[in-house]
């Protein structure tokens, strides 16, 4: 029986190797001619509205929320495939920190091999064109890594072999469409990994994967985790998965944090009411198990126009005449559990 | 008592490459009036094509070579055209997957709704305008917002157009193709609930297809299964998830982690679905069986257990 | 490190399994080659000089020692057919070489690099496709060659049709650029820290690459019109035989009032063939590369 609860580190390794602070990301609506000649406001896509929480070394940490929320921006900022418009991204690896928002080109090539990505699309995410050894080979040919030939190839064999790509000789000549959807999330995890990075961002790893083999990529993510006491930030919709894989959970609602704690905590006791609702109405493969759902209506906010205080408020079961015109901050209620709620203790009617 | 449909040794296969893909190949379930059956299975495995055949809705390259699907006693699979376009939407309909992308973009949801039943019941057009708008409003979209346009909708409402649209002409039989997928467990939870309540309201019998078994624990009353072109189980639900007979169902039950339970990680099942177009002699799932031996390498053929349970396998 | 382009011998006869299914592609490829052929052994093939002259054989309908009849010259119109498919063949492949390394690279840039650079090129490869093609190609060689440049009347013609037929490739490269620049997989390669000429070179190259090389073949068709229509006009080197020329001599000779119809019918019937051959060749690639266009095959 495997669990996911592992052992996260030694005391020196326990330190944060990102902390994010207040991150903002907005992107500019385009309007048409006519519009932006009438208004002269512009208007933004608040896609992240100011978010912060810290990864510590070895540890997976879940972002969960419904689409819209700005979990994947939060991670293409990280990346920097997107352009953050406020705050810090602190990236701390070898005693050295790197402030990535602010950081010019020769820095983020520097550490780009030590931050990765896992894609959510097996289909997509692999060139057609690129072999397997190709796709491997490019990000250590990209970062000039890996030292000689033979260090490299022994590199990429051994990045197969890990994935369960067994025996790694006989898939380097082959093409993505040879091989099936498990097969290519492999390939894509190899090829992350053939860098050796220390923080690997995994966006909905397996929801594109039959849920037959998904146990399987999520082992060797665990694996991974284990063997080079690397930290993930876990992109997903689905609490079942953050509930086995997650150390620490952060609810995201309409560009905001929510509530964050160990996921145990959350699950068994979550406060804030957005977070107690969703777990409510997590599908269970249980028939006979009956709990009260609580269905909330309506759908997020717009995230142009946000409404004034707090966001959640005109869905919130508990709302109350505070929340329309105060907008709470992620507050810690002890015990390494923040809330973002003035009413977080009060049930639900 | 007679189920509303019962399929009975249906075999759809595709042609391609000179040879025959057997993606769905002998398979027999029913499904009785009001009841609301899960077909499960992984990507690949046939319930979609399952669904095709029932509609007759099936692509150009694939075909329904044999086997009966009995509604109400008459065999869709030879009946007439005319018949079929009386079949077809007045007794049993559909929601594809996907399908809340395929609102015509420049018709109002309630023409569209309307739409069905002007094509099917002679009948003026206020009379079919007035149903759709009480369709829109039983599937609880606001009634103000009948006349506007598929763009203004969201995901989640778009699909409840979608449900609205098979429900136009009254139906007895509505087939879901993963009717609940693409949306956020909010509105998934919202969709399925309103499936049920309809269910309970109109009497409808309907068929889940989908590879969530969470979503069939949920909401339907029986589950059939459904590996590599072949039904190899059928039971109702509780006794299926308490005590899963065929070790397909099981391995697939341990793929779904439960936050009520310990935070275990899920199993997988070794190895991977077998090419359709040139499937192992034997049973399918061998391959990948736990329990498997040499009385395997011929197919089994389904039995009934314990006076209402289905199960297809030697070990059982 | 192995190069991240497919291995050549490997594309081909992949390729040459899919292609040789399509019918039409098939024909095409066989009416080109036999075109090429012809002009590679037009020495051995033409029984007589194409110039040469001779006042006793004038007007000749079809006959034993001049198959395709003979013109108000007494030039052996088969001969001449014979020689002018190299200046087609010259021609067309060379106009749509220039013409498909324009557009390639204007579309590639113009759909890589969205914002202001990519929409400057849209609106230059815009104006490009609206000027009148025709009037622009006649007026450019007649400036070209105005200006007494010392190049060859046949190289001015050539280079002309190339840079004048770059707009329809640049357009449709950069559509397809559009997309492929949005696929997961350009991600994948940014994370991993490719350059955008990397990107470029080996990862978009390469999947457009089959419309690149569609396009082109497609290209030569026009481009091979557009030389016949010029040397119809005469624009061309009066001196060069092309089946444009024979054209010219027959229609400014009047040789349908003469009903000299094997003077008119033989560079007509070619330049169809020709035409089509390329035509049919390129749209199956097309076919084949775009899986939608495939037809579903009962």
């Amino acid at each position: 029986m495997a669990t996911a609860m592992s052992h996260v580190g030694s005391d020196e390794t326990l330190q944060n190797v990102l902390e994010v602070r207040d991150l903002k990301v907005w992107f500019p609506v385009r309007t048409g001619i006519l519009t932006s000649l009438a208004k002269s406001e512009e208007k933004f896509i608040h896609a992240v509205d100011g978010i912060s929480f810290d990864v510590r070394r070895g540890e997976v940490f879940c972002l969960v929320g419904e689409s819209g929320c700005g979990k994947t921006t939060t991670a293409r900022c990280i990346l920097k495939l997107v352009e953050a418009t406020s705050g810090t991204i602190n990236f701390r690896d070898d005693g050295e920190t790197i402030e990535l928002c602010s950081a010019g080109p020769r820095q983020i090539r520097r550490i780009r091999p030590k931050i990765q990505l896992i894609f959510q699309d097996p289909y997509e995410s692999l060139d057609p064109k690129h072999s397997v050894l190709d796709q491997l080979s490019e990000p250590l040919d990209v970062n000039r890594v890996g030292g000689s030939r033979e260090e490299k190839m022994k590199k990429i064999l051994t990045a197969l072999s890990n994935v369960g790509l067994i025996p790694p000789e006989t898939f380097l000549h082959r093409y993505p469409h040879e091989l099936s959807g498990g097969q290519r999330q492999r390939v894509g995890i190899a090829s992350s990994m053939v860098l050796d990075p220390i923080f690997l961002i995994a966006d909905e790893p397996v929801s594109m994967v039959d849920v037959s083999m998904r146990a399987d990529i999520l082992r060797i993510m665990l694996d991974i985790k284990k063997r080079e006491d690397a930290s993930f930030l876990f992109i997903t919709h689905d609490f079942s998965l953050a509930w086995v894989m997650g150390d620490t959970i952060a609810v995201m609602y309409s560009g905001k944090i929510v509530e964050r704690a160990s996921s145990f905590d959350l699950i068994r006791d979550p406060k804030h009411p957005y977070t107690r609702a969703l777990v409510s109405v997590v599908p269970v493969p249980d028939p006979k198990f009956r709990h009260k759902r609580v269905i909330l209506h309506g759908e997020v906010p717009d995230p142009i126009d946000v409404p004034k205080g707090c966001r959640f408020h005109p869905r919130c079961p508990i709302g109350k005449e505070k929340c329309k015109i105060e907008e709470p901050e992620l507050r810690s209620i002890g015990g390494e559990r923040w809330v973002a709620c003035h009413f977080w203790q009060e049930p639900f009617p | 008592m007679t189920a509303l449909l019962q399929v009975n040794a249906l075999k759809t296969f595709y042609r391609a490459d000179g040879d025959y893909v057997k993606a769905v190949d002998d398979v027999s379930f029913h499904v009785d009036v009001g009841e609301s059956l899960g077909l499960a299975g992984e990507s690949g495995c046939g319930k979609t094509t399952v669904a095709l055949s029932l509609m007759r809705l099936l692509p150009p390259n694939a075909s329904i070579l044999g086997g009966e699907i009995l509604y109400d006693g008459q065999d869709i699979v030879k009946m007439s055209d005319r018949r079929l376009r009386r079949t077809r939407w007045k007794k049993i309909s559909i929601v594809f997957q996907g399908a809340m992308n395929a609102l015509n973009p420049v018709k109002r949801i309630v023409e569209q709704i309307a739409e069905p039943i002007l094509l099917h019941e002679k009948i003026a057009k206020d009379e079919a305008t007035r149903r759709a708008e009480r369709l829109v409003e039983l599937v609880g979209i606001d009634k103000s917002r009948a006349r506007d346009y598929p763009h203004e909708f969201s995901g989640g409402m778009r699909q409840r157009v979608m449900i609205a649209m098979a429900l136009a002409c009254e139906p007895r039989l509505v087939i879901l193709d993963e009717p609940t997928t693409a949306l956020d467990v909010m509105t998934k939870m919202q969709i399925q609930q309103l499936v049920k309540d309809i269910q309970k309201e109109m009497s409808l019998s309907t068929i889940l297809i989908t590879h969530d078994l969470s979503v069939i624990a949920e909401t339907c009353e029986k589950v059939a299964i459904m590996y590599a072109g072949k039904l190899v189980e059928h039971a109702d639900v509780v006794t299926m998830f308490e005590n899963p007979l065929h070790p397909y169902t099981s391995g697939l039950l341990k793929g779904f982690p439960n936050i009520h339970a310990s935070r275990e990680l899920p199993v997988s099942i070794p190895g991977s679905p077998p090419d359709l177009l040139h499937p192992p002699p034997g049973c399918r799932f061998a391959p990948r069986c736990p329990l498997a031996s040499k009385e395997c390498e011929v197919d089994p053929p389904g039995k009934t257990v314990d006076g209402n349970r289905y199960v297809a396998c030697w070990k059982r | 490190m192995k190069p991240a382009v497919t291995p050549i011998w490997r594309t081909v006869s992949g390729f040459w399994n899919i292609y040789s299914r399509v019918r039409k592609g098939v024909l095409g490829l066989a009416l080109v080659l036999f075109f090429f052929a012809i002009a590679a052994f037009a020495s051995y093939l033409s029984p007589f000089d194409p110039t040469k002259i001779d006042a006793r054989r004038t007007w000749l309908p079809p006959n034993s020692l001049n198959w395709l009849g003979t013109d108000w010259f007494g030039h052996d119109i088969f001969s001449q057919m014979v020689y002018g498919t190299r200046v087609s063949l010259l021609v067309g492949v060379f106009a749509t070489l220039i013409s498909a390394v324009v557009g390639t690279l204007i579309g590639l840039f113009g759909g890589y690099y969205g914002k202001r650079f990519g929409e400057f090129l849209e609106r230059v490869i815009d104006f490009f496709l609206v000027i009148p093609y025709l009037p622009l190609i006649i007026v450019l060689v007649a400036v070209v060659e105005a200006m007494e440049i010392p190049i060859p009347v046949l190289w001015v013609v050539i280079f002309v049709i190339g840079i004048t037929g770059w707009s329809g490739t640049a357009r449709v490269i950069r559509s397809q650029v559009l997309t492929v620049r949005e696929r997961q997989f350009i991600d994948r390669a940014r994370t991993a820290g490719a350059g955008d000429l990397r990107i470029l070179t080996r990862h978009i190259l390469p999947n457009v690459f089959p419309l690149v090389f569609a396009n082109a073949v497609l290209t030569v068709a026009g481009a091979v019109l557009s030389e016949v229509t010029l040397d119809f006009l005469g624009l061309g080197d009066p001196t060069t035989v092309s089946w444009g020329m024979i054209l010219h001599l027959a229609l400014s000779n009047n040789a349908v009032y003469r009903d000299a119809w094997w003077w008119v019918i033989s560079p007509g019937v070619a330049i169809i063939l020709l035409v089509m051959g390329f035509t049919l060749i390129g749209y199956s690639i097309e076919e084949i590369s775009n899986p939608r266009l495939r037809e579903r095959k009962a």
